[in-house]
């Protein structure tokens, strides 16, 4: 037949491609077949080296049947997990996993009503509507230390910021597991080096705005409605107003909309203005693949390795995938352009990971967990992710990344991320009444997101300078009315715990040790 | 359409009659327009064969490259195969108890009258007419305080029970206009209402019942926010539909896989009416007649 | 057991007590199917009234009161407005492309003439069956601006001079969704009014054949008047059902860009269950919101719906005998 089955074949019958599942599966494991996956195929045969023995066991290790539900948002996650589980039920044959990686909206449905009614799954991510503080309160999670076994000391060999009082500690107790990292570039710039060199652009450099325009400007013409300078997926929310954040962030609007200096939004700075009207310009001038408006993020970054255009601003968890499927793609990773390239800000990332693990309180399978989360925590297990999920979700030791098997557009994303992020400061760490503060906030409609597509699509009228303007007041008119529910109810907090005036934008926020 | 075909037909010359040349335009525009009608379906039938990396690759409906791994890695891998199975008894059984359900009041609407008529009618009426979706809430707890929500039972009970007003109707109508001496010779031969209804009336309705199992077969194999919210919390219990939607990821979703599974979900509901169409249109038809 | 024949007969004075009994059975029948509409279709309505009065997002374990905060926030939300319209405007365009579309198609097919008839019938009908989820992705390819064939379509017969974003304008998103919307859906009332011409009897085209009467003329003069009465019931049915469009539009659009195409079922969704992306851009859950905004849509639904139903009655006490007791 041809190159891309029989090399699919050849994969399987080594024993190391999957099917390119699993970027989504789901279901109940069955024994593997090939093991591995065939995203990371090329770079994985690692053999999980999960302890069976040097960990004190916690009492009563199931011995009968366990089932150990998991639901977590996928992609490259489900990478790690579909290896890993398969492997965990091999050498624990009383052991079921069922395992779900799913989209926000879903996991936002499935906790929610799963906590509501008791059956949420043994461990899981929660959705962005309910905070940690809020799970604790109501009972819902159960803390780490009861259960992982040598947790203090898996606690300690993580790096500073991955853990906080507040944040994933309450009460002294660890009721959240963020062991990727938050230290990575969510937004940068994939290329097609074939189309940015003929129109004479090296990808390799870090653009200046005025240059991603003009890359833009020529590889639409070049491509003549055959390809074109940009590709987004904007239908889906947070694609667009998540570009256009990264974009003024690193130009010097400092902690992206929310600015942790001055306790304000920065919607109305100039960096704002221009970094929206970048973007606007793009689709006004038609240098936008032209369905960039009615597609999503799954879509957009599907489209892009067809050729269909020059640049995508998307993250790092496409590289793998790309090299697999789309083997005669010639393409790079960069920062996103910059607005002054000699000068580039750091991204702040929120305290905790970007991907904050947390266990049922009413999970039969702790001791399941325990060992897994005892296991995720090792250098070794660190490593493995990394194997896995190299720059997609890094995980958290620094080290696992250089002992990790990656391919070199992976490490070069990887490497972007250690360079240009800091930790920011989080009002959670501040004022243990952020819990009640989220509860009461209702976010002002329409949001920043629909107001950016509305100004694409042309359905808001006014400029972009008044706009904002209004996106700013509706913020702020937003926090201003959680802050007096928070008062009618007796909850003690301000905008002053949103201040961080001493935060140096460059560097790392110093927590303040908490005994 | 057909009758501006009728007067172009003697200009042209031809062996053919008037009828044939009709009958054969027809034909031929007939298939110009299906061949569009279901483009988009063949689209998906060529796309669950092609590799992952080439879906985007727009309309064409042959692949540069076959991939045939899409419905062994659908069914196995994205477990549609157990999917399928749970679908299969939900459906079979949904099918069942509303048959049950609405041959028996549609009986009872259709036959007879009785005090508190209007009623029942006004409130199947009005039924109807709520907008669905957003009671998912309370029939969630619903379940969950009847202890049904871990099993399929559960998930059968609530799409079987959302008022199935077309249906009922079709069957009123039906049984309405079957002769009364059928009944009073049942009634001679001394068999009491039950009987009557299971010996006499229900053999009958062939029509209708066929026409029963089509809509609730559609219904419930398609059905999706019901079953989703139901097997949130249990995986192993999902149906296809709710299966190919949890194949869609937040950045990455392997859309030839998708289209297999698609493709798989289709299948039966396609065998289902062409067995049972002839009798589909047949009940309507007799259920409305004068 | 003679209840049966009794109760037929019994309709001049007769004690309603005895008139109960009597139809004993026929209540017995009824049973199961009302318990489960009351179960299923009646309380969740009556749960969610009771919802409409709190601040709650569905899973904080405190509701707060609210009275009639949420109705009062409800009227003057422009969303919510924007969306009422469009599910009524939805239907209102719709109904008619559907019910008459499908028409024409079974008339063509209905000609006894035609032995395909059957597989044309399936095969209009497929669209029906389609999944969801995967119609909206071809979709976005057949009325994609990027090298779509509706666009390469249009472009050859010289009716548009550059491609069109269908689905990514708010200007054209609703007429597209709209068109693709009756293509999906057409298989439905085809088959109620391929069942609905099987009961025009056929020697009644040949008595007007003999009389030399053409194609149009019967149909105009046979088919239509002997027709038109099932035609209101279709009507209602396809209308009702085309309130409840949420997995389509979902799947189509999600409701944008811009909430262009977003209908009051998606706005129920969107507050009850929305999707939630964190950061400033993110949404919070207000069920007691979203219950207010059904309970009114539904009410609304209802004051429309209600002459209609009084017209259909008539029209069958007039044509034919839905429902029809023997008595």
């Amino acid at each position: 037949m041809n190159d891309r089955i029989s090399r699919r074949r050849l994969l399987q019958a080594l024993g190391v491609g999957g099917a390119g599942i699993g970027l989504s599966a789901c279901g109940v494991y069955t024994p593997p077949k090939t093991g591995g996956n065939a995203n990371n195929a090329r770079l994985n045969s690692t053999a999980f080296d999960i302890p069976t023995s040097g960990v004190n066991f916690p009492k009563g290790f199931p011995s009968g049947p366990t089932q150990l539900r998991v639901v977590d948002s996928g992609d490259q996650k489900a990478i790690f997990w579909n290896a890993f589980f398969p492997e965990l039920q091999k050498k624990f044959p009383n052991v079921k996993v069922s395992y779900d990686g799913t989209d926000w909206t879903t996991i936002q449905q499935e906790i929610t009503l799963g906590l509501h009614n008791g059956t949420a799954p043994d461990f899981f991510q929660l959705p962005p509507t309910i905070t940690i503080g809020e799970a604790v309160n109501s009972g819902w999670l159960a803390a780490l230390d009861d259960f992982v076994p040598n947790w203090s000391t898996i606690k300690a060999g993580f790096p500073t910021g991955t853990f906080g009082e507040g944040v994933t500690d309450f009460n002294g107790k660890t009721y959240a597991y963020p062991w990727t990292t938050n230290q990575r570039i969510s937004w940068g710039l994939l290329y097609n080096d074939q189309y940015l060199k003929q129109a004479g652009f090296d990808g390799t450099k870090i653009m200046s705005w005025d240059q991603f325009t003009e890359a833009a400007k020529k590889t639409t013409k070049q491509g003549a409605g055959k390809y074109f300078g940009l590709i987004m997926g904007i239908g889906q929310t947070g694609q667009i107003s998540g570009t256009i954040d990264a974009l003024a962030e690193s130009a010097g609007a400092h902690g992206g909309e929310f600015n942790w200096q001055t306790g304000q939004y920065n919607f109305t700075s100039d960096i704002y203005r221009e970094a929206t009207e970048l973007i606007l310009g793009m689709f006004a001038n038609k240098y936008m693949f032209p369905d960039s408006v009615s597609i999503g993020a799954p879509q957009a970054r599907g489209e892009f390795p067809q050729g269909v255009a020059a640049m995508i601003v998307q993250g790092p968890w496409n590289i793998p995938e790309y090299e697999q499927t789309n083997p005669g793609l010639k393409f790079g990773f960069n920062l996103a352009p910059q607005k002054n390239p000699s000068s580039i800000w750091p991204f702040s990332y929120a305290p905790g990971g970007s991907n904050t693990w947390v266990v049922s309180n009413a999970s039969k399978a702790k001791a399941v967990i325990g060992l897994i989360f005892n296991y995720v925590g090792t250098l070794k297990g660190q490593t493995e992710w990394a194997d896995y999920d190299g720059a997609g979700d890094p995980p958290q030791y620094p080290q696992a990344m250089q002992h990790a098997k990656m391919d070199t557009i992976s490490r070069g994303a990887l490497e972007l991320g250690y360079k240009h992020t800091v930790l920011a400061p989080n009002p959670e760490l501040k004022t243990p009444s952020y819990a009640n503060y989220q509860e009461l906030y209702v976010p002002p409609q329409p949001t920043w997101d629909q107001t950016l597509v509305g100004m694409v699509t042309g359905q808001v009228k006014t400029n972009v300078k008044d706009t904002l303007k209004k996106v700013q007041d509706s913020y702020e008119a937003a926090m201003e009315k959680a802050f007096s529910a928070c008062k009618a109810q007796g909850v003690n907090i301000s905008r002053d715990d949103f201040t961080f005036s001493s935060w140096n934008p460059r560097e790392a926020y110093k927590y303040p040790t908490k005994s | 359409m057909s009758e501006a075909v009728v007067r172009e037909g003697p200009r042209r010359r031809s062996m053919l009659s008037p009828g044939q040349m009709r009958r054969y335009l027809t034909y031929l525009i007939l298939t110009a327009v299906c061949f569009i009608w279901i483009y988009p379906l063949l689209w998906m039938l060529s796309s669950s064969f092609k590799v992952p990396g080439q879906f985007f690759t727009g309309l064409g409906l042959f692949p540069q490259e076959i991939d045939f791994f899409n419905y062994p890695d659908a069914w196995t891998q994205a477990n549609i195969g157990a999917d399928f199975i749970n679908t299969a008894i939900i459906t079979v059984s949904g099918v069942l108890i509303v048959l049950f359900v609405s041959s028996t009041m549609g009986y009872a609407l259709g036959r007879y009258s009785f005090p508190g008529k209007r009623i029942v009618i006004a409130f199947l009426g009005i039924l109807v007419l709520i907008p669905q979706g957003y009671t998912i809430i309370p029939i969630f707890d619903l379940i969950t305080a009847m202890h049904l929500d871990g099993n399929l039972f559960g998930i059968i009970l609530a799409e079987s029970g959302s008022a199935h007003i077309i249906i009922i109707l079709l069957f009123a109508g039906y049984f309405a206009q079957i002769p009364r001496d059928l009944e009073e010779a049942a009634t001679v031969d001394g068999a009491g209402f039950l009987r009557t209804f299971w010996q006499v009336m229900l053999p009958l309705a062939g029509p209708v019942i066929a026409t029963g199992i089509i809509l609730q077969f559609i219904a419930s194999w398609n059905d999706f926010l019901i079953p989703l919210v139901l097997t949130l919390a249990q995986p192993a219990l999902r149906t296809v539909a709710v299966g190919v939607y949890f194949l869609q990821g937040v950045n990455q979703t392997n859309w030839s896989e998708l289209s297999a599974a698609s493709t798989i979900s289709l299948l039966p509901v396609v065998v289902v009416f062409l067995l049972f169409q002839r009798y589909f249109i047949d009940g309507m038809a007799a259920a409305v007649k004068q | 057991m003679t209840a049966s024949s009794g109760m037929v007969r019994a309709r001049p004075v007769k004690p309603l007590g005895r008139r109960i009994w009597e139809a004993r059975w026929c209540y017995l029948f009824m049973l199961p199917g009302i318990v489960l509409s009351v179960l299923f279709s009646l309380w969740p309505v009556v749960a969610s009234w009771y919802y409409s009065l709190f601040n709650w997002d569905g899973i904080n374990k405190v509701m707060y009161w609210a009275g009639l905060n949420n109705y009062r926030e409800l009227v003057h939300d422009p969303t919510f407005w924007a969306d009422f319209g469009r599910s009524f405007l939805f239907m209102v365009v719709t109904v008619p492309l559907e019910v008459g579309l499908a028409l024409l198609v079974a008339v063509v097919l209905n000609d006894r003439s035609l032995r395909l008839a059957p597989l044309y019938r399936t095969l209009f009908f497929l669209p029906v069956v389609m999944t969801t989820a995967i119609m909206g992705i071809a979709m976005q390819f057949v009325f994609a601006a990027y090298q779509g064939p509706v666009n390469e379509a249009l472009q050859a017969l010289h009716l548009i001079k550059a491609p069109v974003s269908w689905l990514g304008q708010p200007s054209t998103v609703m007429a597209t969704a709209i068109i693709i919307f009756v293509w999906k859906w057409m298989g439905q009332p085809m088959i109620y009014w391929l069942a609905a011409l099987q009961t025009v009897p056929s020697d009644l085209y040949e008595a007007a054949r003999v009389d030399g009467a053409r194609g149009w003329e019967r149909l105009r003069s046979i088919t239509v008047p002997l027709v038109a009465p099932f035609g209101a019931i279709i009507v209602f049915i396809i209308a009702v059902g085309n309130l409840n469009v949420f997995a389509f539009l979902q799947a189509l659009t999600g409701g944008g860009p811009d909430y262009a195409s977003e209908t009051m079922e998606l706005f129920i969704y969107r507050w009850a269950f929305g999707a939630a992306t964190g950061g400033a851009s993110g949404t919070s859950l207000r069920l007691g919101y979203a219950s207010a905004a059904a309970i009114f849509f539904g009410l609304a639904v209802m004051l429309i719906a209600l002459p209609q139903i009084g017209l259909v009655a008539r029209l069958r006490q007039r044509g034919f005998s839905l429902g029809r007791s023997i008595s």
